[in-house]
């Protein structure tokens, strides 16, 4: 009875007028508090790679939490780890993809930075406050969302075509499915807590 | 004739033999000072403020001078925010209003429990026999329970309380005991919002001794040679007057605890003060001061490098990630004046089979010491080192009213001087969750200004405590007198704190 993920999904193909659209909908997680924290993102497409963006991105250390808790970037991408508290923080994470990094610590206002160069899961931790936790998804395409409490998304922009969708949450068994864009298309995914 | 006076008093004055000390930590109340109720408020980890707890890292210690506050403290920072008892503008229509206070949303209590099995041998003469005491795999459960309560109320208010539970065995019955160790309200920053001074009033550990925190210390055998010398005391007597500093005993050495007023600050970020006034010996017969004279004290301290002892510098200091190191250095004086004016110690001598009564008064005693705090890379190495003087005046029993101080003897009378320091090195062995602490101790007990050393008292301390989780934890220690190796103590502990 106990299965791993149980799913249900729809698909709803609007009118192929657009050779683009969004990708919208929810995943509902059984299980958890909340629906949030999920990255649904389009795995690797075949023949194509996706430049970083120029700037890089900012996880910031407050109140004594990261923020984001959940943060999807391209692979490639420069993410800064700024401290906002009145106190020093630390970064570092044990996963192998991100080279198992220790940034040190520092005060109040600074930042030091890391590219997470290939497609990876890291965890992120601080070894002075050991609750602090975060995750940086770096991922091969730039379609990805993240679910807010209500366990909706938006991927903006993904052109027509299939894909292999997935979905990705700390807690969560890793989810996917083809999925063919055509205009806005809508999916909903239920996961529950393994 | 020089007389032998002194000896290491212990927790229960009830019928101390002669450097007993070693046997006596565990009977000793085994401070608690670690406040989960912090952890729930401000939802982190023990770590965030202990090494290894009840033991502070430098941030925990500024926690705790700025009166239970993260430095430079934020409304977001604290996840469970107080209720506030008056809106915030109240302030404004002071003295036309109550100034707003707050209390927690829940009683802030915290509940810290320890269990130990002891093994220990303990050698005793009695009638010039030589005993040896052994106690094998006693599993005293529980050694310890606690209940914590401490907190904020609203700006500028602090508290801090702790109500023990303790048992004992005396005579074949297990005795069970509830008793206030410490409660206390503290006025942190009351001028200008200034950490140059602050107050706390109550029954509290007071602000005296800079290097070593005995309500937070890694090992189970508490700082005997600071806390335990009693110069009065010479073993086996019972003791008319009190019990020394604390009501529940205590030798008159260092003040582990005391009923007062703890005036303390911090200046220029780096140096701390401290000045104070207790009740000294007590309790009387029927006040909790023994006499109407007052103790008093002085500290000043310097920390160079590190965090601030004040945070201070907290937003612009990069310590290490590994919050229990960093490069600094703390070095204090303190001094302590005692008054046991009109305070009779009765102690009893075995003179040859003839027991011999005498009383002992202590009328002015001054305790002068240095200490400092050390911390490199994984090691936190600490010490200190006390000199004590005593105007020992010394009385015959009373002929007329056997009981009441007697004749003066001026030949035995006079100043008497204890040294006693200790060093202790802890270390992070390798892995956050374990920690390691080895200890040597000294004292020189009372001698006779005609220089005759009495006897000298050392004990050595190794302990291992491991962090099972962030708040549960087991412990191993030795203790032994290097003296007489055949008193020693051996604990395996287990603790756990919520
Ligand atoms: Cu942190």
């Amino acid at each position: 009875m106990r299965k791993s993920a149980t799913f249900t999904l729809i698909l709803v193909l609007a009118v192929p007028v657009a050779l683009a659209g969004n990708i919208q909908g929810k995943v509902i997680s059984s299980g958890l508090r909340h629906n949030a924290d999920a990255v649904v993102y389009v795995d690797e497409i075949p023949g194509k790679t996706f430049p970083p963006p120029a700037e890089a991105v900012v996880m910031d250390q407050v109140d004594m939490s990261f923020v984001p808790h959940v943060l999807p970037v391209i692979a490639g991408t420069k993410v800064e780890f700024l401290n906002s508290d009145s106190f020093m923080h630390n970064v570092f994470t044990p996963d192998k993809c991100a080279g198992k990094f220790n940034l040190g610590s520092w005060p109040q206002g600074q930042k030091r930075d890391f590219t997470f160069e290939k497609t990876c899961v890291a965890v992120l931790l601080c070894n002075v406050h050991p609750e602090m936790e975060a995750f940086v998804v770096a991922l091969p395409t730039p379609y990805f969302a993240v679910t807010d409490r209500d366990g909706g998304f938006t991927i903006a922009d993904v052109p027509d075509g299939d894909y292999t969708i997935r979905v990705w949450h700390p807690k969560l068994p890793e989810w996917s499915q083809s999925l063919s864009v055509s205009g806005p298309t809508s999916l909903e995914v239920t996961l529950k807590a393994k | 004739m020089s007389r032998t006076i002194g000896s290491l008093s212990r927790c229960s004055m009830a019928g101390a033999a002669l450097f007993s000390l070693a046997a006596l930590a565990i009977l000793c109340a085994t401070p608690a000072n670690a406040i989960p109720a912090f952890a729930r408020k401000y939802e982190t980890s023990c770590q965030t403020c202990h090494v290894a707890y009840p033991k502070l890292n430098t941030f925990g210690q500024a926690f705790r001078l700025l009166g239970y506050r993260m430095p430079g403290e934020t409304e977001g920072q604290v996840k469970r925010p107080d209720v506030a008892l008056g809106a915030a503008s109240y302030k404004r229509v002071w003295p036309d209003a109550v100034w707003p206070g707050a209390i927690p949303q829940n009683l802030p209590l915290s509940l810290v429990a320890n269990f130990q099995v002891q093994n220990s041998s303990q050698i005793e003469i009695e009638d010039g026999e030589v005993h040896r005491d052994t106690v094998n795999n006693d599993m005293i459960f529980p050694s310890e329970v606690a209940l914590v309560v401490a907190g904020t109320a609203g700006e500028h208010v602090s508290y801090f309380g702790e109500i023990g539970f303790e048992q004992s065995v005396e005579a074949g019955m297990i005795e069970q005991e509830v008793g206030v160790e410490h409660i206390d309200i503290r006025f942190i920053r009351p001028i200008r919002n200034s950490m140059a001074f602050n107050v706390k009033i109550g029954s509290f550990q007071p602000e005296l001794v800079s290097g070593f925190d005995h309500a937070r210390r890694l090992t189970v055998a508490n700082y005997d040679s600071m806390f335990g010398v009693s110069p009065i005391q010479s073993g086996g007597t019972e003791i008319v007057g009190g019990g020394g500093h604390h009501g529940g005993g205590g030798g008159i050495s260092l003040p582990a605890v005391g009923r007062g007023i703890d005036l303390y600050g911090v200046v220029s970020h780096r140096f701390t003060w401290a000045a104070g006034i207790l009740n000294g010996i007590g309790p009387g017969d029927a006040t909790f001061d023994a006499n109407s004279g007052k103790d008093t004290y002085v500290k000043g301290a310097y920390k160079w490098g590190g965090l601030a002892p004040d945070g201070s510098n907290a937003a612009v200091y990069a310590g290490s990630p590994k919050n229990w190191r960093e490069k600094s250095v703390q070095v204090g004086v303190f001094y302590y004046r005692g008054d046991g004016k009109d305070i009779f110690f009765r102690e009893e001598h075995d003179e040859l089979g003839v027991i011999e009564v005498i009383f002992v008064e202590d009328p002015d005693y001054t305790r002068t010491g240095l200490d400092f705090n050390w911390y490199f890379k994984d090691l936190n190495i600490f010490g200190a080192y006390v000199s004590g003087d005593d105007d020992l005046r010394i009385y015959a029993d009373s002929v007329t009213e056997p009981g009441e101080p007697g004749v003066f003897d001026p030949d035995e009378s006079g100043t008497y001087t204890y040294k006693s320091w200790f060093v202790e090195a802890d270390m992070v062995l390798g892995m956050p969750w374990l920690h390691g602490a080895v200890r040597y101790e000294t004292v020189d007990l009372p001698r006779a200004e005609d220089g005759l050393k009495v006897q000298a008292y050392e004990r050595a301390t190794l302990s291992m405590t491991a962090l099972v989780r962030a708040n549960v934890k087991g412990v191993m220690e030795y203790t032994e007198d290097l003296n007489e190796s055949r008193n020693y103590q051996f604990w395996l502990g287990a603790g756990i704190a919520f």
